[in-house]
């Protein structure tokens, strides 16, 4: 079996000492902004991305792929400890996890995350390796209209899943695309939107529009409502998981797994729905009901599984279709064009050792922090305690320098600042940031297959929707609009009968 | 990311959204700032079927739409729109702050969660609106000096700024924290990258 061998070769080169440094780095900076709230890979990987210009690509890949799995290693220890979700897929660990810290049973609770994080990013990054292969496959029969329409499926998906309302949502990614169509049009070199300012033409980075919404923005935001700190909970108990903790964690962590993976495989995913459906179902399942709500360790150990299956499960339609999911993995993308690579099926081909050995290390990432987050797990907790002033004053300092050292010019800080305020704006009006990320990074490659495809067609529309596959993904794209306020309206006219 | 918690969900009364109706406004003047400049954009001959202008016709189009529906909604109250949110996200953890709480857990115990600590008091004793000021003050001279002043410069007023405006309680920690910091960034970027920061003077 070829894929098998490919995978050895990428074990071989990605335990060169080298790569297993870049991905020590990847892995524990993303642990350590994962736990810190204010920062996530998102924005770090962002930070990070002027450092391709320096280093191969095969080893910043590899650092920011363990940016990636760290950040969700690193969330689940802030939520538990202060009930703060370091990340939007953390929030249900916050659910149990914070009242176990709070009785004590912290340890407990750190040790079943970091665990089932573990299992379910081995066992999901086993399916990625699997899974791959066999999408590359059917990806590469997919003409421009298909992957047109798989774009305008992720584009609704990610507007609907990862705003609290699907119209907040959908002005998120509006503004996100929008912000993707200034400078030259690369197919006719015509100037769009650049409003005569010359620094535009070159189209307004990736760096800055990420750094300005989530570091910039936030900061804004957090000192105009003040502070909202919880309290630092001091990890008591044993280290390790008692064997009745055990017994009731195993099987939410494979359950998670099987949620969490198929679910952020699909080029719709997000972490979120699967880390919820978890929850729901560890509820329902579990023998000791009367504990969920005050501390069930079920309820920490399926979604925290759940959580990271489905970041690895974003990898499949992100590394075998060049479709992001989520606001990290479109700044990976982003990384990768920088190299002049483009994720996708001919990837697999062309660049053959460099995805394998990143697929390779996605595995010793999982082990090295499994080693970070279960002895270590103190000094992580420990960054808790680092006081808000200055983590928010050094993350500015990180904010700009990121920026300024994209192309050295004081101009670039001004654009940050402006679209620093956009983020408070929008964090204020309740519109989630991680779909005009999407929408940024993808918009562009989505109106080059728009383009294509009706070149193929000599400006027929009906290419769009001239094969079952696309009018099924056209469909879906439309429901992932329309279902959830109507689901909303009817569940909530439901319960207000009822009462 | 990181979760803000901007709205309270429990009021009942139906109040006017502020911050949604600056944004439909805004997304009104982008809308049609992406239209006026699509008109004037011209294909040259040879591009094809779809020139570079239509993609920005249908998403000039989507701006104006979202910023009319965004507007109404925000006209009408945000709790109206709350009926429709997603119903397969659950609500955000809230912070009970202040004093502490006793309930009864799981195995019967009362258990009794202390309080958060008292935060020590902030060197500037100041209003959020002016912290906000302060803030964009710190932003706004760093990029107006780094060029002159040089990096290290430049950078120490920024953590000092941002860390006063977050409530540093003292003024020298986060002076010699910032120059310490900025030092360290400075050399790392030279030495260790050798990508160029301004120095003191400029070049």
């Amino acid at each position: 079996m070829g894929g098998f061998e490919d995978l050895l070769a990428g074990f071989a080169a990605a335990l060169t000492p080298a790569n297993l440094l870049f991905a020590l780095i990847g892995v524990t900076l993303g642990t350590a902004v994962g736990v810190l709230p204010g920062i996530g890979p998102a924005l770090t990987v962002a930070l990070l991305l002027p450092l391709t210009f320096k280093l191969e690509a095969s080893s910043s890949l590899i650092m920011f792929a363990g940016i990636y799995y760290g950040g969700m290693y690193g969330g689940s220890t802030t939520s538990i400890m202060l009930n703060t979700p370091g990340e939007s897929s953390s929030i249900i660990a916050a659910l149990e996890g914070n009242k176990m810290a709070r009785q004590g049973r912290g340890a407990a609770a750190l040790a079943t995350a970091a665990l089932g994080s573990f299992v379910a990013g081995t066992l999901a990054t086993l399916g990625l390796t699997f899974v791959a292969p066999f999408m590359v496959d059917v990806a590469l029969s997919f003409g421009p209209p298909e992957y047109f329409a798989l774009m305008v499926l992720a584009f609704t998906t990610v507007a609907a899943v990862l705003g609290r309302s699907v119209l907040r949502g959908l002005v998120g990614l509006a503004i996100g695309l929008a912000l993707g169509l200034v400078g030259i049009d690369v197919q006719t070199g015509q100037a769009r939107l650049s409003l005569g300012v010359p620094q535009l033409l070159d189209g307004i980075d990736v760096v800055i529009v990420v750094v300005g919404l989530f570091a910039v923005g936030e900061a804004l935001v957090v000192l105009g409502q003040g502070l909202d700190r919880g309290t630092v909970m001091p990890v008591k108990g044993a280290r390790w998981l008692s064997k009745a903790d055990f017994r009731r964690s195993w099987k939410p962590w494979l359950r998670g797994t099987a949620l969490g993976f198929p679910i952020g495989a699909l080029p719709a995913g997000g972490a979120e729905i699967p880390t919820f459906l978890s929850y729901a179902t560890e509820k329902r399942l579990t023998k000791h009901p009367e504990e969920f709500g005050n501390g069930a360790i079920e309820g920490v150990a399926g979604p925290e599984a759940a959580n990271n299956a489905a970041a690895a499960g974003v990898l499949v339609p992100l590394l075998t279709l060049g479709l992001p999911t989520s606001a990290t993995a479109a700044v990976i993308l982003a990384a990768f064009q920088s190299y002049g690579l483009r994720p996708g099926p001919l990837l697999f081909t062309s660049d053959s050792a460099l995805v394998w050995t990143l697929i390779a290390s996605l595995y010793i990432g999982n082990v090295l922090l499994l080693v970070l987050n279960l002895p270590l797990i103190g000094i992580w907790v420990r960054l808790l305690l680092i006081p808000p002033h200055y983590l928010y004053a050094g993350i500015l300092v990180f904010a700009t320098l990121g920026t300024y050292a994209v192309s050295g010019s004081a101009v670039d800080l001004f654009i940050l600042y402006a679209v620093g305020l956009l983020g408070a704006l929008l964090r204020l009006a309740d519109v989630p940031v991680a779909p005009a990320v999407v929408g940024l990074i993808l918009g562009p490659i989505a109106e080059q297959q728009l383009r294509r495809s009706l070149s193929i067609s000599q400006g027929d529309v009906g290419i769009l929707v001239s094969s079952p596959l696309t009018i099924g993904l056209f469909t879906l794209a439309v429901a992932a609009v329309v279902v959830p306020p109507v689901l909303g309206a009817v569940l909530s006219r439901r319960s207000r009968t009822t009462v | 990311m990181t979760v803000s918690h901007t709205s309270e969900r429990t009021a009942a009364a139906p109040r006017r959204d502020l911050p949604s109706l600056v944004l439909s406004a805004l997304l009104l003047v982008m809308g049609i700032t992406v239209l006026v400049d699509a008109a004037g954009v011209e294909a040259p001959p040879g591009a094809g079927a779809v020139g570079p202008a239509a993609f920005m016709w249908a998403i000039g189009g989507a701006l104006v739409v979202l910023a009319l529906v965004l507007g109404m909604v925000a006209l009408r109250g945000r709790p109206d729109e709350e009926l429709a949110a997603n119903p397969l996200l659950p609500p955000p953890p809230h912070h009970e702050q202040g004093a502490d709480t006793t309930y009864e857990s799981a195995t019967g115990d009362l258990v009794t969660e202390p309080a958060p600590a008292a935060e020590p008091r902030p060197f500037l004793r100041i209003r959020p609106a002016a912290r906000v000021a302060l803030l964009m003050a710190g932003l706004l001279v760093h990029a107006a000096i780094i060029s002159t002043a040089g990096y290290i410069v430049a950078a120490a007023v920024l953590f000092l700024c941002s860390s006063l405006a977050f409530g540093a309680p003292r003024l020298l920690p986060p002076v010699l924290i910032g120059t310490v910091l900025s030092v360290i960034i400075f050399y790392g970027f030279v030495l260790g990258l050798g990508l160029g920061l301004p120095y003191l003077g400029g070049g």
